[in-house]
Order: structure tokens, then C-alpha cells, then sequence
């Protein structure tokens, strides 16, 4: 029941959100909003059972990219003019389409998904998802080596995206 | 069975270790002593440190290495499997950053006076090794992780004249693009776990029995594996990506990434199944066809290079179609595609290595007017340079025609011979852009001296000779590549 | 399964009400003027000039790029630090756990000791760096004539 309401609150905020986002005229708001839209799509992680994509969706795409996109929009020079209702309809119409196919068709054997090895107990644990990533982390035989190169990856992401937004000299002397 | 690294996992692992050690001891060095310009030496050592631990892999032709169990090796239980001739291609992509650097040294290091060193050295050191792990991927999390840790740094790198708009450009369309077509990979490979529980290569033949979920995760994932080896219909990007690049740049981009992309798509090719030979050999077919007609009216001479590697990634597709036709002859292809892609790697490095010094003489410019009649005045670049069209055209003789000979063989090997002719005939429709190149060259009436006279490039200089050598030895003697 | 996530509940609620309570409390408390100088944004004092919608400067987004690559980082070593007690006693792990994380760690630290020491997360500081640069640049051009021959483009 608890469930059932939470999931009732955090769906219908994600839904509202998501259509102020799209609707508001001013882009900023549209961001503040993807905040609430974030939230509501952290909320159905963790319903499925799924307790670090939830945590994950909270720090990097709540913390992280929604201030990566506010910056981004206060950069750009203020864009006040009429939204473009043709093109939004567009985008819901197809949204729409593939989510009635996808709606119509699940039940069909064609999408049935291959049977997962063994779902954890939901009901009783408050991480199920966590501890046994931790520890593929962790271990040679699993993800060892891809969690230390993203290491050496996020390296270069960090020193890439300094390198572009580095403040820029007016000499240029290339080629001496 | 858990437990600490097996004498496997450390022979794959330390080129990637030489690697990113090399990052760290130049940012180090940077940090706290940034007047002592060591970036370019550690850089050198560090590329030179990984080609000498994969080099004991390279050489192990059909024996397995002391200590480790069968080839191909596999490492970190799956994560990475090599054979010996995907170490050729690795040692291929090592090389393709080391000219880079070397060409670099007298031009791009010296960019805004010289503040962004640090960033270029610790940028191509990532992406070859972003490329080793690609090539040798055969886990989803390696495939990803590789494909991103190649293309990362080659975004920043494509826009690293800041203050020049072609460059920028070239940086933002390559993000934009490459960006979209990860999201193609990463949501391709979501639905196949979905559809069939797996993460291993193993995964594309249970989707190919499975439902329609895991089939529409096939589709993506081959999208996102397409866009980067530059297939019709995700070309567009090249010829503006590969123009406004730097030129080093842009030779690292068409050697080195191509190949890892390439060995990827046939890590991760479908055994034969319901897609068949026929869809490779169509989708081979247009690319080339494009590639070539899009390429006859092209001024610039970095974007017909650029076509000219798009029509070759197209080739390689027919590789592809030989193995969909008869599924037994997976060991030749892939030595083919080996041989393949170390000849045209080795002949786009030369190119576009000429390229760059002939363009400095031109005052940076690679429109064809602007390098007219260059061949004469400056007869070892422009001569390297048309020795290397050459052979991209596939004359015999060169390491070109070598490579499109064993795909073409490996075709009608397989039973595809009217493909096979289909295939000849467009690389010889491709020889009218080549010969047009040459054309420029030694045009009679030459350009007049565009520009302030280019720095002496000494290294560069010296080390264009390698590529060049190696087009000629490879086109005459193929065994050392082929055969492994 | 609710149950385990009580806090975050409780944090979540408690922040909202502060912030509404203090809002409906300020209206109920504050005297309404609604005078053109009343209604205007409060700037210390100072009249404001133009519009508040205008560019900001790019340094806030390096530091929001860098604090996405340190918020991956903290995504990434979440689950490794609440295993790591685990990890300790399985066989073939154990202290081999605290090596893997701290190489990670140690990797991105670089990162951020590198772009600390070349000022690119400075804000005022910079700007003086910057220019003395730009000065040392010009003095060496000025004293290198003929001027260094410059790209075409």
C-alpha cells in the first residue's frame, strides 16, 4: 500500500515535472524542473529493487548534470522567444507512438526478457544492489579491471574538459 | 575462483599499465615542476614501454606463450581476449600516436604557446589505449569502456587549435555525433542483457534466437560500432571531422581508430545467421559507392584522404560477408582483416603524415590549389605522400593492394565471387580520385609559396620514413603481418 | 522495503517544510508596500542595473565539470567502500581490496592536483597569472623581430 502511494506520488511528479519542463518559457525554469522529473525517475529505480542506480541518479544526474545544464544555460545569451508548440507535439507524438507499441506489445512473447539468474529478496533488504557491485568491483574474476580503467578515463575526461574551457590568450604564436 | 592476477591478465594489462603510468608521470611532473618540459620524452617512453610488453604476444605465431594457457589469451576472465595478430593492430595503434607526437612536436605543441602540452601528451596516450582495450574487448564493460576511452580524448584533441573554427567545429561535431552513437552502443547493449541475459560475445547468437528485445538491441549495438568505423549511413561526419582536425590528429583518428573499431565489429560479429552475407556485402557496397562519389568532387585534399578511408572501412566490410558465407574460415578473415587494416593504418599514417608537412609549406592549407605542383618543390614529402596514395589505391607493389587482395580472396574463397567483382570494380571507380591527387602534386604550373616559410621539421621527417618503408616491405614481403 | 529509506524520507520532508515554513512565515510577518522601489530585487542597497538574465563567466562551468567527474568518482567508490570490510576476508581479495580502491582514488587525485596547480580553479587569482603571461608573451615577441611568422588561416 505504502509502496503503491509512493510510487502514485513520485511517477505523477515525475510526469508534471516533465511537462513544465517542456512547456515553461523560460529554459531555466525547464531545467529546475528536470529536477522534480530526476527525483521521480530515482524514486521507480528503487522501487525495482535497484538501490545504487537510484543512488547513482541522485548524485550525478541530480548533483551533477542539472548543474552542468544550469551553467550551460547561464553561459548561453538568454533565448526569450515563443516556444515552438509544432515541434513539441512532434516529439510527444513519437514518444507516444513507441510507448503505446512498447505498451501494446509487452505482453507478446517477442519482448519477453531472458529470466534473471535470481531477484534478491526486495522486501527485506535495504541494499540489494550495492554490496554484490561493491565487490564485482572488487574481484579479478568480474569488474576489476574495467572499474580501474574508468579511473584513467574519468583522468582524461577531467583534463579534456578543463583544456576546453580553459580561459584563452589573445597572442597567438603558434608555429614560432 | 577469486584471486590475484594470472601471468594472462598481466601480459594484457601492461601495455594499458605502461600507459596510463606514462599519463600519471606527466601530469606529475607537470604539476610540480612544470618548467622541466619532459612531456614528449615520457610520452615517447611510455608508448614505447607498451609496444615492448605486447610485443611478446605479436610475435607468438601459433605457439602459446610460457605461462599462459592457448591462444588467444584471455585475460581478467573474458573481460579481454587477444590473438597475436590483433597485437600487430595494437602495435599499429601505438605507433599511429607515437607519429602523432612526433608530428606534433613542432606544431601542435607549440599552440598558444605551448600552455596545453600537458593536455595533448596525457590526451594521446589515453586514446591508444582506449583503443588496445577496444580491440581486445569481448565483455560489454570492455567494449564501452574502450570505445569511450578512445573517442574522449580524440574529441578534445580534433579541437585543440582553439582559435581556429574548423577545429572547433570538427571537436563539436565529432562530440555531438559520437556522443549519440554511444548512446546507440550503451542502450544496444542494455536491451541484449535484457533479451538474453549475457554480456559476453556470446550474447549476439542467443539474440539472433531470441526475441524481437534482444534483436533491437543487435540493431543498436551495430549502429553505434558502425558510426564509429565510418560505414554509410554514419559517414557524414568524417570528411568535415577529419578536415578541420589537426592533420596529426587527424592520422592517429583514421590508423588508429579504425582499426580498433574494426576488430571490434569482428570480435562482435554475428556468426551466420538470419542477417547473412548479403546484408554486409550491401551495406560494403554503398559505403564504397558513396564514399567514392562523394569523394570525385572534393577540393580539399584532407577530406578525399578522408572519403578514401571511409570506402576502406567499406571494404573491410566484405570481410565480414566472406565469414556470414562460410561460417568455417573465421581464422582467415580475421588475418585478413589484420593484414587489412596494418596496410591501410600504415599507408593513411604516411599520407596524412605528408600531408601535414606539405600543408605547413602551404601555409596550412590542403585545398588542391594551394598544394599544386608541392610534389616537385619538395620531392621526399610529396614523394612519401604519393607513394602512400598508392597504395591506399591498391596499386601492386604496395601494402594497399596486398590487403584488398587477401579480403577479396577470403570473398571468393567463400563462394561470393560476383560480390567479389562487384567489390573490384568500385575500387577501381576509386582510382580516379587518387590519380587526381597525383595530378596536384606534380601539376606543372606550382602554387605560388603561400605563407611565411614552415619551421624545419627534422623528426618529423625522419619519422615519416617509417610508414613509408613499411608500405613498400609489407607490399613485397607480407609474411610478418599475415601470417600470425 | 520503504522502511529502510525512512531517513532520506524525513531529510526530504524536514528540508521542504524549513524552506516553505520560512517562506509563509516572511509573508505573514512582512509589511506590504507594493511601491515601484518595494517590488524591486534587494541588492544591498544598490539599485540594480539592467537585467539579471545575462551571461556568467565559464569558470562556474569548469568547476561543475569538475565536480561531475568527482561525483562519478564517489558513484564508483560507494559500493567498493561498503564492501571493503567484506572484501578483507574473502580469500583471494582481502588486502588486495584496499590497493584496487586506493589506485583509483590516487588516479583521479592526480587529476585534480593537476588542474589545482595550473590555476584552473582560481577564480581571482587568475586573472593577475593571466596577465603577467600575456605580458612575458609580448615582451618576448617584441624582442624576437623580426615577429614570429604567423599561421595563415
Amino acid at each position: 500500500m505504502a509502496s503503491l502511494l509512493a510510487f502514485l506520488l513520485f511517477a505523477g511528479l515525475a510526469v508534471v515535472c516533465a511537462l513544465v519542463a517542456l512547456f515553461h518559457r523560460s529554459v531555466v525554469h525547464s531545467a529546475f524542473a528536470l529536477l522534480g522529473t530526476l527525483l521521480g525517475v530515482a524514486d521507480l529505480f528503487l522501487q525495482l529493487g535497484a538501490d545504487y542506480l537510484a543512488m547513482t541518479q541522485v548524485l550525478i544526474y541530480v548533483g551533477g548534470i542539472l548543474v552542468l545544464i544550469l551553467f550551460g544555460l547561464m553561459l548561453t545569451p538568454p533565448d526569450r522567444r515563443e516556444l515552438r508548440p509544432a515541434r513539441i507535439f512532434l516529439g510527444l507524438a513519437v514518444t507516444g507512438a513507441g510507448a503505446l507499441l512498447f505498451l501494446t506489445r509487452m505482453d507478446s512473447g517477442a519482448w519477453k526478457a531472458a529470466p534473471l539468474q535470481e531477484l534478491p529478496d526486495l522486501a527485506n533488504q535495504a541494499s540489494p544492489t550495492a554490496e554484490p557491485i561493491g565487490l564485482a568491483f572488487l574481484e579479478r574474476d568480474s569488474w576489476l579491471l574495467a572499474f580501474e580503467f574508468a579511473s584513467v578515463i574519468l583522468l582524461a575526461a577531467l583534463v579534456g574538459a578543463v583544456f576546453i574551457a580553459r580561459r584563452r590568450f589573445r597572442v597567438d604564436d603558434e608555429g614560432a | 575462483m577469486p584471486g590475484p592476477l594470472t601471468p594472462s591478465d598481466w601480459l594484457l594489462a601492461a601495455p594499458l599499465l605502461w600507459l596510463a603510468g606514462g599519463v600519471v608521470a606527466i601530469l606529475v611532473l607537470d604539476a610540480f615542476r612544470p618548467a622541466a618540459r619532459h612531456e614528449a620524452g615520457l610520452a615517447f617512453l611510455a608508448l614505447l614501454g607498451a609496444a615492448w610488453s605486447l610485443w611478446p604476444l605479436a610475435e607468438a605465431a601459433g605457439e602459446p606463450l610460457e605461462g599462459i594457457p592457448g591462444l588467444p589469451v584471455r585475460a581478467f576472465s573474458g573481460m579481454l581476449e587477444a590473438s597475436p595478430g590483433n597485437a600487430v593492430v595494437g602495435l599499429l595503434c601505438l605507433g599511429a600516436a607515437a607519429l602523432a607526437g612526433i608530428l606534433s612536436l613542432r606544431s601542435l605543441c607549440r599552440l598558444e604557446s605551448g600552455r596545453h602540452r600537458t593536455a595533448l601528451w596525457t590526451l594521446l596516450l589515453v586514446a591508444p589505449a582506449g583503443m588496445l582495450v577496444t580491440l581486445a574487448s569481448s565483455h560489454f564493460a570492455t567494449l564501452f569502456l574502450g570505445i569511450e576511452t578512445l573517442s574522449l580524448p580524440l574529441y578534445v584533441l580534433s579541437a585543440l587549435r582553439r582559435t581556429e573554427e574548423g577545429s572547433v567545429e570538427a571537436g563539436l561535431k565529432y562530440f555531438l555525433l559520437g556522443a549519440f552513437a554511444s548512446g546507440f552502443l550503451v542502450f544496444g547493449m542494455a536491451l541484449l542483457y535484457a533479451g538474453t541475459g549475457r554480456m559476453d560475445p556470446g550474447a549476439v547468437t542467443a539474440a539472433l534466437e531470441g526475441g524481437a528485445l534482444a534483436r533491437a538491441g543487435l540493431g543498436f549495438l551495430y549502429a553505434g560500432l558502425l558510426f564509429k568505423l565510418a560505414i554509410a549511413p554514419f559517414h557524414l561526419w568524417v570528411a568535415d571531422v577529419y578536415q578541420g582536425a589537426p592533420t596529426p590528429i587527424t592520422a592517429l583518428m583514421a590508423a588508429g581508430t579504425k582499426a580498433a573499431a574494426a576488430l571490434a565489429l569482428l570480435h562482435w560479429a554475428p556468426p551466420a545467421g538470419p542477417l547473412g552475407s548479403g546484408a554486409w556485402a550491401l551495406l560494403a557496397c554503398a559505403t564504397l559507392a558513396l564514399a567514392n562519389l562523394t569523394a570525385l568532387n572534393q577540393e580539399n585534399l584532407k577530406r578525399i584522404l578522408a572519403l578514401s578511408g571511409v570506402a576502406h572501412a567499406g571494404l573491410l566490410l566484405f570481410a565480414l560477408a566472406a565469414l556470414q558465407a562460410a561460417p568455417g574460415s573465421g581464422a582467415s578473415v580475421e588475418a585478413a582483416v589484420n593484414f587489412y587494416l596494418v596496410a591501410y593504418g600504415v599507408s593513411a599514417l604516411a599520407a596524412f603524415g605528408a600531408l601535414e608537412l606539405l600543408e605547413r609549406r602551404a601555409g596550412g592549407h590542403a585545398e588542391a590549389s594551394a598544394l599544386r605542383g608541392l610534389g616537385r618543390r619538395f620531392p621526399v614529402a610529396g614523394g612519401i605522400l604519393a607513394l602512400a596514395v598508392l597504395s591506399l589505391a591498391g596499386i601492386p607493389g604496395t601494402a594497399g593492394f596486398l590487403g584488398k587482395y587477401f579480403v577479396f580472396a577470403e570473398l571468393v574463397r567463400s563462394g561470393e565471387v560476383g560480390v567479389a567483382l562487384l567489390g573490384i570494380l568500385l575500387t577501381l571507380w576509386s582510382f580516379a580520385y587518387y590519380l587526381r591527387i597525383l595530378v596536384v602534386l606534380y601539376m606543372k604550373d606550382a602554387a605560388p609559396a603561400g605563407g611565411p616559410p614552415a619551421v624545419q621539421d627534422t623528426p618529423a621527417a625522419v619519422a615519416l620514413w617509417v610508414p613509408a618503408v613499411l608500405v613498400v616491405l609489407l607490399g613485397v614481403w607480407p609474411a610478418p603481418a599475415h601470417l600470425l | 522495503m520503504y522502511f529502510h529509506y525512512a531517513n532520506i524520507l524525513v531529510f526530504l520532508v524536514a528540508g521542504m517544510a524549513f524552506v516553505f515554513l520560512n517562506m509563509v512565515i516572511g509573508s505573514l510577518l512582512r509589511p506590504k508596500r507594493k511601491t515601484d522601489e518595494g517590488l524591486e530585487p534587494y541588492e544591498c542597497g544598490e539599485e540594480t542595473i539592467g537585467s539579471s538574465w545575462f551571461r556568467f563567466d565559464i569558470r562556474y562551468y569548469t568547476v561543475a565539470l569538475v565536480y561531475i567527474v568527482f561525483a562519478v568518482e564517489v558513484a564508483f567508490l560507494f559500493p567498493v567502500a561498503r564492501v571493503m570490510r567484506q572484501a578483507f576476508e574473502i580469500e583471494g581479495i582481502g588486502g588486495l581490496a584496499l590497493i584496487e580502491a586506493f589506485l583509483f582514488v590516487a588516479i583521479l587525485f592526480l587529476g585534480l592536483a593537476y588542474v589545482w596547480v595550473k590555476g584552473d580553479l582560481n577564480w581571482v587569482r587568475a586573472f593577475q597569472r593571466e596577465f603577467e603571461e600575456r605580458r612575458r608573451l609580448e615582451a618576448e615577441r617584441r624582442a624576437s623581430s623580426p615577429p614570429p611568422a604567423r599561421k595563415a588561416s
